[in-house]
């Protein structure tokens, strides 16, 4: 017997997945998370689920772990002492930043806190030019002084960012080494190897992020794994990153800023792999919780990718997916403002002291509570009955605090506070697909988050979608999709370049450095040939212009006709993007990306196609009043998802109760349960 | 197996509702408001995305916004509080010279001149899209962009030493440069002609023009699912709902009259101070700023117009009074704005007004510094109130020679706050622009950046210090740069308050430290650099908040050690004594020295 597990440490729980890798079987797990020290609910859980399942340590074959230290410890404020070494004249940059204020109108908005203190942030006489020469050579002197007051200054990283290195990382390489050869210990990591991209600010940002989080992450990982080992699992556990898949420990160690944006990403890679085998290639997931609402766009089975993202207010410049993530979730605090106005979130009252109907002395009126008023959501069946909710305490408040200042009666308020957060999240989708170029009803919604499902029934029908996709057990899709991941790395290299026939060697030469890069990681982690996949992408733009737009390059060498192909391509994405396009203007290649992956996962049954069949008539267990927009309280049936089986098909309006999640279906919307046991819910739209 | 739960024990009584079909509640508004807003920041996204010129795509030097059918401002995108003036009159000056029946579906008129209508300096262009839904015109969808360049005497049209408006490029009043969908190419081509670069100029219009289509495409999906009737109720109540939230925070402010007086350096030409006064009167939830007592209105660039005055002051009221009143035109009927014609604040044609930023920012001050009798907690000191702009054109020998003009507004110290220290080196008040990446400018111009960091000492001491300013430093690598600036803060600082010290000045020089050095005046125009020259900026920085004896002896020691002050103000100007090692603070000394000066 052999399984996978997943495990993914959330700020309110600790999820876990396991999946029978012979049967296909998927057992899943929420128990609370310890803040302190998450290893414990790991720990807990684990053995949990070996006890209850009569699993045998040695039976786990595949350990995958979704982690938000990263994204904590800078958010936070927590990374390691870190010290910056720069180009005499820019040791202020990562303080300057953009130049930007953090706030247009907000006098007492602070920039995000400083990563390295200003007397820590050290400068070193050098200069490399826009073309990558030498204009002042390396002052060696003033390293050997920067080293001598580093002994006495207790830090513990130091990261490394000169201007032009992506050019000419020479000098960078020589300051790395003369501090290695002192302090073996210390955590220190280069902006060329980081990201060898330009724009100093970015990249500096990135690179100090990196260091001050290499001593926490190593910290992290060392006692994760020992942990695990004391339970007697033997596989070496993988851990995800920002980019969607995932990464060998030791890479980790190294490139710690690649986990950053991890939390959300592993129910991306998820929801791609599920719907990939099910033919859907094009859909927004949906993933919102209690604090939060995560949405990202997946084109073409690919998941758009972003590096303009910021944590803590940092910029962080790695590949990852492009999530769009804003305030609303179960916990979001609706309130009037002083001009009179509705508002709900961004402020959560989170899992403690949480929604008003918990008792847990939330005062605030939350969307959980509007949904408890509305009959959505089943207060005897919290948490699969474990919470006590009280809803009378909920109307209560909604009638206090909302309807009666907008002068409404209660329900009214309780449907606004709806209408509001699901309007903020019609937004965050708007921000994913139409400011992307891509029209939202051309896609499918999939659904999970504990309160996803309620919510996508309402939002896929006002933004137009036609279909919304809610998995087996949507609470849990994150850990599950950990399941899945494949490794993958990303190489890149900045080189400035028109795309005419004569700069064809340098195109041909950078990628085939990429690729040699690419080759040795992959012998690293001991990828099989037959597992490793390559892909590469040019970041490209209009000679001129400052901002690039990334292109696939197809595999092979880079000939006239490839490269006709390839500057074709951009034509169409600036087309797709920004609606227009210069075919006569000359276009210039910026940044060279190549990726590898590593398919860990590759013939693994992970989710077989259930089997069950139905012998009896699908009836509800139960029925109940729910409140529904423009109709009023309507009768609707109630079913268990463990009673839906493959080819159940049932009309709304309806409501469907799991441990994790309740699902909500409107009327005139359609249910049907596929062979994979998610639920396909169907929008009809009048006239087409 | 299941267990019934009894689900008809319901805890509490269900009440049936009743629709209300068109009547407007504040839920519907709310959300049509949100949509609106989105609307409005997909516009920008598209502006940015699309504009060709690096100032609009990298430095962000635009907005865009919505407006109902009278004109007034709905929902603006918020990149640059300024642009706000260009966006307040630009639409109702377009209804009083085209009458809506004139207006067709597919019409985008075009517009940057402040007297005209449509502007607050010439390369703020405007370009409008009326919205019509079902053949009847219902709102406007517009956008603002800084165009790099846009002709006149000195290439990007802000030079500070400009005599006339005359001498700053191509001025539009409002025309239709698409009719019924169909470019006008001929208007295109006259206003291209007019500019160093035509190129760049004609694709930043496309983007433009794409930007205007997204707000439409938009704004006709609000009218299918709300319908038109709900959507211009909604309209108007967003415009009500802006002039509440502006009343209920002006009701906060206690009755009374309050008054100050700022300076600017100079206007470029002469070498006198100019008086910006301004005297706010709080009646009940009324507000009425009075800029009476102001200077005349002055021969160099730095006039402001009455639309940039009017975005100025809803800039700093908003800041001041409550950040999340939102930018539409309903703060209109809240405030009332006195600016006698002929000042500084109000010029008559044809005075120039390509550097109106730099009076834009001191009026800001001004109006912070008489807030701060009457909100001490609410407003900051006085900040870096300049935009310290500058302006670097010639050719790049690199590039086979080709034109390049390199635009950069450079931030400075933000004044001290109430609780704490001021921002370092951001830009302030009515403008927002991110600066150009050192790697990116270096690439695309032959220019070399030597430095670019905070100026130590800079920012002025107080119980709370005020933010640091910035010197950047730039070598000519080419064989010769023009360059053309506009600055303030350069000879009066940012002052301090309630006993807080005064921010450093800024400066412009030229080959410091050598034989050759210059100082160079803040505002100019048409000056030769050479190979090799080193050119410096240094921005001013923020004054401070309260005494500086006040201050915690362990932020002294921090910005002792971090090199924010210099050493000789630690005792002389914080009296705070540091044991031998200068890494702690001799906490009995300090105390016995403050305690005499208090004593």
């Amino acid at each position: 017997m052999s399984y996978r597990l997943g495990i993914d440490v959330g700020g309110t729980f600790t999820d876990f997945a396991l999946i029978d890798e012979k049967k296909g079987t998927l057992e899943a797990l929420k128990i609370p998370s310890t803040a302190l020290d998450p290893s414990e609910a790991i720990l807990t859980g684990i053995k949990k689920l070996l006890k209850r399942f009569a699993i045998k340590p040695h039976e786990i074959s595949y350990l995958g772990h979704g982690t938000t230290v990263a994204t904590n410890t800078v958010i936070e404020n927590k990374g390691a002492k870190t010290e910056l070494i720069t180009t005499k004249g820019f040791r202020d940059l990562l303080e300057i930043a953009r130049q930007k204020r953090p706030s247009l109108y907000d006098y007492f908005a602070d920039k995000p806190p400083e990563l390295v203190p200003r007397n820590f942030r050290k400068e070193v006489t050098e200069r490399i030019n826009a073309r990558g020469e030498v204009i002042t050579p390396l002052n060696i002197q003033e390293i050997q002084t920067i080293i001598k007051d580093l002994k006495k200054s207790g830090v513990e990283a130091v990261a490394i960012c000169l201007l032009h290195s992506y050019l000419y990382p020479e000098h960078e390489r020589v300051c790395a080494e003369m501090i290695r050869a002192v302090f073996p210990h210390a955590f220190i990591c280069t902006s060329h190897e980081v990201l060898p991209e330009f724009r100093e600010y970015e990249r500096m940002s990135t690179t100090t992020i990196n260091a001050s989080l290499g001593p926490v992450i190593n910290r992290y990982i060392q006692r994760f794994a020992e942990k695990i080992k004391t339970t007697g699992i033997r596989v070496k556990p993988y851990i995800t990153q920002s980019s969607g898949g995932i990464l060998s420990t030791e890479t980790a160690r190294n490139l710690p800023v690649r986990t950053v944006f991890s939390g959300p990403s592993a129910g991306v890679a998820g929801a791609c792999d599920m719907c990939s085998k099910i033919g859907i290639n094009n859909f927004i997931t949906f993933d919102m919780g209690g604090t939060s609402c995560d949405v990202s766009l997946v084109n073409n089975n690919k998941p758009l990718l972003s590096t303009e993202k910021t944590v803590g207010g940092h910029p962080v410049k790695t590949p990852m997916i492009d999530i769009h993530t804003i305030g609303a979730g179960g916990g979001s605090i609706a309130w009037i403002d002083e001009g009179g106005m509705l508002k709900v979130g961004p402020r959560s009252a989170g899992a403690s002291p949480g929604p008003v109907a918990y008792g847990l002395g939330g005062t605030e009126v939350t969307v959980t509570d509007a949904n408890l008023v509305l009959q959505r959501l089943n207060p005897q069946y919290f948490l699969g009955g474990d919470m006590k909710i009280d809803s009378r305490a909920a109307y209560h408040a909604i009638a206090e605090k909302i309807s009666s200042p907008l002068k409404m009666n209660v329900i009214k308020g309780a449907e606004g506070i709806i209408k509001i957060v699901n309007a903020n999240m019609e937004r965050a989708i708007r921000v994913v697909s139409v400011e992307r170029g891509f029209d939202p009803r051309d896609f499918i919604l999939v659904s999970f988050g504990g309160a996803g499902p309620l919510h996508s029934g309402e939002i896929s029908r006002n933004l137009g979608m036609k279909k919304v996709l809610i998995p087996r057990t949507p609470g849990n899709f994150t850990a599950w999709g950990l399941l899945i991941a494949d490794m993958n790395m990303d190489f890149v290299h900045t080189h400035l370049v028109n795309t005419s026939d004569s700069h064809l060697t340098d195109f041909n030469r950078i990628f085939a450095e990429l690729e040699r890069q690419a080759v040795h990681w992959l012998d690293n982690e001991n990828i099989q040939p037959d597992a490793r996949e390559i892909f590469r992408f040019l970041d490209m733009r209009y000679v001129g212009q400052n901002y690039e737009l990334p292109v696939n390059v197809p595999s092979g060498a880079i000939d006239k006709a490839s490269l006709k192909y390839i500057t074709e391509e951009f034509f169409h994405a600036h087309e797709l993007h920004y609606g227009y396009c210069i075919a006569d203007h000359p276009v210039q290649a910026v940044t060279f990306r190549l990726r590898a992956v590593g398919q860990v996962s590759k013939n693994i049954h992970h989710q077989a196609s259930s089997r069950r069949r139905r012998s009896s008539p699908l009836e509800p267990f139960d029925e109940r009043k729910v409140f529904f927009s423009e109709r009023g309280f309507l009768q609707c049936p109630v079913f268990h998802r463990e009673m839906l089986i493959p080819r159940d098909h049932f009309s709304g309006p309806g409501v469907v109760e799991q441990f994790d999640s309740t699902i909500l279906l409107l009327p005139e919307q359609e249910a049907t349960v596929d062979d994979e046991e998610n639920i396909v819910i169907t929008n009809t739209f009048s006239g087409g | 197996m299941m267990r019934k739960t009894s689900s008809s024990q319901i805890p509490f009584q269900v009440v049936e509702v009743h629709l209300q079909k068109n009547n407007i509640d504040p839920i519907t508004v709310e959300v049509i408001g949100n949509a609106l807003f989105s609307t409005a920041e997909a516009m920008g996204a598209t502006l940015v995305k699309s504009a060709f010129s690096p100032n609009i795509k990298e430095r962000h030097d635009c907005s865009s916004a919505l407006f109902d059918k009278r004109g007034e401002t709905i929902a603006q995108a918020e990149h640059i509080p300024l642009h706000l003036g260009s966006l307040l009159g630009v639409v109702k000056k377009i209804l009083q010279l085209y009458p809506p029946e004139e207006i067709r579906e597919g019409d985008v008129f075009v517009a940057n001149d402040p007297y005209a209508g449509g502007g607050t300096h010439l390369p703020d262009i405007t370009v409008i899209s009326p919205f019509f839904y079902k053949g009847k015109l219902a709102a406007f969808a517009g956008n603002i962009a800084h165009h790099s360049d846009i002709g006149g005497r000195v290439a990007g049209g802000i030079a500070g030493d400009s005599r006339s408006i005359f001498e700053e490029g191509i001025r539009i009043p409002p025309l239709r440069i698409v009719e019924k969908g169909q470019l006008r190419e001929d208007v295109l081509k006259m206003i291209v002609l007019n500019c160093h670069m035509p190129e760049q100029r004609q694709i930043d219009f496309q983007g433009q023009f794409a930007t205007n289509k997204v707000g439409l495409c938009r704004l006709t999906e609000i009218c299918e699912r709300y319908g038109l009737q709900t959507f211009l109720s909604s309209l108007d109540e967003l415009l009500y709902y802006g002039e509440r939230k502006l009343r209920a925070g002006v009701k906060k402010i206690p009755d009374g009259e309050y008054s100050f007086t700022d300076y600017l350096d100079d206007d470029g030409v002469s070498r006198e101070r100019i008086p910006i006064t301004v005297t706010i009167r709080v009646r009940g939830d009324d507000l009425e700023i009075d800029f009476s007592g102001s200077g005349s209105q002055v021969e160099g660039a730095i006039n402001v117009v009455e639309s940039a005055l009017f975005a100025t002051v809803f800039y700093a009221v908003k800041a001041t009074i409550d950040p999340t009143i939102p930018p539409n035109g309903g703060f209109h009927r809240a405030i009332k704005i006195i600016a006698p014609p002929g000042t500084i604040v109000n010029p008559r044609e044809p005075a120039a007004v390509g550097a109106r930023t730099d009076t834009c920012q001191r009026i800001c001050g001004a109006i912070l510094g008489a807030f701060a009798k009457a909100l001490p907690e609410k407003i900051t000191a006085g900040s870096n109130d300049a935009s310290t702009a500058v302006v670097f054109s010639g050719k790049n020998h690199l590039q086979e020679n080709r034109r390049y003009v390199y635009v950069e507004a450079l931030g400075g110290g933000m004044g001290a706050r109430p609780h704490k220290d001021g921002l370092s080196g951001v830009q302030v008040h009515i403008t927002n622009t991110s600066n150009l990446p050192v790697e990116f400018l270096e690439t695309e111009y032959p220019l070399l950046v030597e430095c670019y960091e905070l100026i130590d000492g800079s920012g002025g001491a107080g119980r709370f210090r005020g933010g640091m300013g910035i010197r950047r430093s730039i070598r000519v690598l080419g064989e010769e740069v023009e360059f053309s600036s506009h600055g303030d803060r350069q000879k009066i600082p940012p002052w301090g308050l309630f006993g807080g010290k005064e921010g450093r000045c800024g400066r412009f020089s030229l080959n410091p430290g050598t034989p050759d050095m210059k100082i160079l005046p803040s505002k100019s125009s048409g000056l030769k650099f050479v190979k090799n020259d080193l050119f410096v900026a240094e921005t001013p920085g923020g004054g401070g908040y309260g005494d500086p004896t006040e201050r915690d002896p362990q932020l002294v020691l921090r910005d002792y050690l971090e090199g924010r002050i210099l050493e000789d103000e630690v005792e002389a100007t914080y009296k705070v004594i540091l044991d031998p090692s200068k890494k702690k603070v001799d906490a009995e000394a300090t105390a016995l020295k403050r305690k005499r000066l208090n004593g």
